[in-house]
């Protein structure tokens, strides 16, 4: 019988084996710049003041009009200057970045307002205004709503244990990322905006893709 | 699957992180590039594993402490790990097949840590992360980037895995 103390005192001799295998501190690797660089801009990273803001907003708006030819614009997600910016590093790795420079006018919190029959609520955690709810169902399935504040510059990564095939998709004129696991073992997703791009919403779990479109459409204002 | 967010404005944490960059850089650096054996993977694999611990740098106390080295070293373990998925292109290969990673090589007189250091990587981690680190689910999930749910599973099939082995190793 191998109990839960005795787990832990072998992870912890594992955990010290690991620990004094390892290389010196003082072995110094002279790093490449472009290492360095991407280090920088990750311990200072860029604000983008107002004017700089609008530049790029007008650059990006005449790109536009001159590829449409004069289309006009209409206010759907396609159309918008997004305050994100996904770049995916890999086919299990995305990285949203939040471009914007300005707190919203006001702090929303966000709930489900439906939940698949079955799951119950399993884990709430809240830090500075952002809020992930898992809930799970009796097969040990987790479906997690989150949803994240952007501002004050955020990296906001979606990452995956095997590849995923991610699309966007328009249902009612609002854009959804959506996440689909290609082997069936991990989540789906679903990641969209607040309209004013201040936040990021994110859906995953064991669902179809439909239905977790229909629950991030569920989703309503809440009381904190 | 799993969504982490940097928030590095508070001035204390950007000292804590510039420190923690400096003083664990290199390490972390031989580590990956002993799993990896190519200078510009193993900053690749640095620069991911920094990106993580950025999500986390509010949870880290003290920098000098066995815990966070330990927990600096599975992070940057992990990306190498995905690093080297990566180059290979086996994105489907099966996550719990994969052997790649630190050896450990345990030679004290806990059989059971024994068989522990055995266990493929993504195994030694979860146990390690749970048992060692005494992370929640969730807190594996965010460290190892999946869901509970998945995390839960690995964590299952690991301790499956160990039960096996100490049953060859005749422990039980």
């Amino acid at each position: 019988m191998i109990t839960e103390d005795m787990l832990r005192e072998a992870a912890r001799e594992v955990d010290c084996t690991i620990l004094e295998s390892l290389p010196d501190d003082a072995c110094e690797h002279t790093f490449s710049r472009s290492f360095q660089r991407k280090m920088k801009m990750l311990i200072h990273p860029p604000i983008y003041p107002a004017k700089e803001r609008f530049l790029r907003w007008a650059a990006c708006f005449a790109v536009v009009c001159a590829v449409l030819g004069g289309i006009l614009l209409n206010d759907s997600a396609h159309a918008s200057i997004s305050e994100w910016e996904c770049v995916q590093v890999d086919d299990r790795h995305f990285n949203y970045y939040y471009k914007g420079d300005t707190p919203p006018k006001e702090i929303k919190h966000y709930t489900l307002s439906q939940v698949p029959e079955g799951y119950t609520l399993d884990v709430v955690d809240d830090w500075d205004n952002n809020k992930t709810v898992c809930y799970i169902d009796d097969q040990g399935q987790w479906l997690q709503f989150s949803y994240i504040y952007g501002y004050r510059s955020g990296l906001h990564v979606i990452g995956y244990l095997e590849a995923v095939e991610k699309k966007s998709i328009s249902v009612d004129d609002k854009l959804f990322e959506v996440y689909i696991s290609l082997t069936g073992n991990e989540s789906n997703g679903v990641v969209w905006y607040s309209q004013d791009e201040s936040i990021i919403f994110e859906i995953f779990g064991p669902e179809d893709i439909d239905t977790l479109i229909a629950l991030a459409k569920s989703v309503i204002t809440a009381e904190k | 699957m799993l969504i982490y967010l940097q928030m590095i404005d508070q001035p204390e944490d950007k000292s804590k992180f510039e420190k923690l960059y400096k003083r664990y850089r290199d390490m972390m650096y031989r580590v990956a590039f002993d799993i990896l054996g190519n200078p510009q993977d193993a900053e690749d694999a640095v620069h991911q594993a920094f990106i993580k611990i950025l999500e986390n740098i509010h949870k880290i106390s003290d920098l000098k402490c066995p815990k966070t080295r330990s927990y600096i070293v599975t992070i940057v373990e992990r990306k190498a790990i995905d690093q080297y998925r990566k180059k290979k292109r086996h994105p489907l290969v099966p996550y719990d097949d994969e052997t790649v990673g630190l050896r450990v090589e345990y030679a004290g007189p806990n059989r059971l840590a024994g068989c522990m250091a055995q266990l493929p990587p993504v195994y030694r981690q979860v146990l390690l992360l749970k048992y060692s680190h005494g992370m929640t689910l969730q807190e594996i999930a965010q460290t190892l980037d999946t869901t509970p749910d998945n995390a839960g599973k690995i964590l299952q099939r690991a301790k499956v895995k160990l039960f096996d082995l100490c049953r060859e190793e005749e422990l039980i």
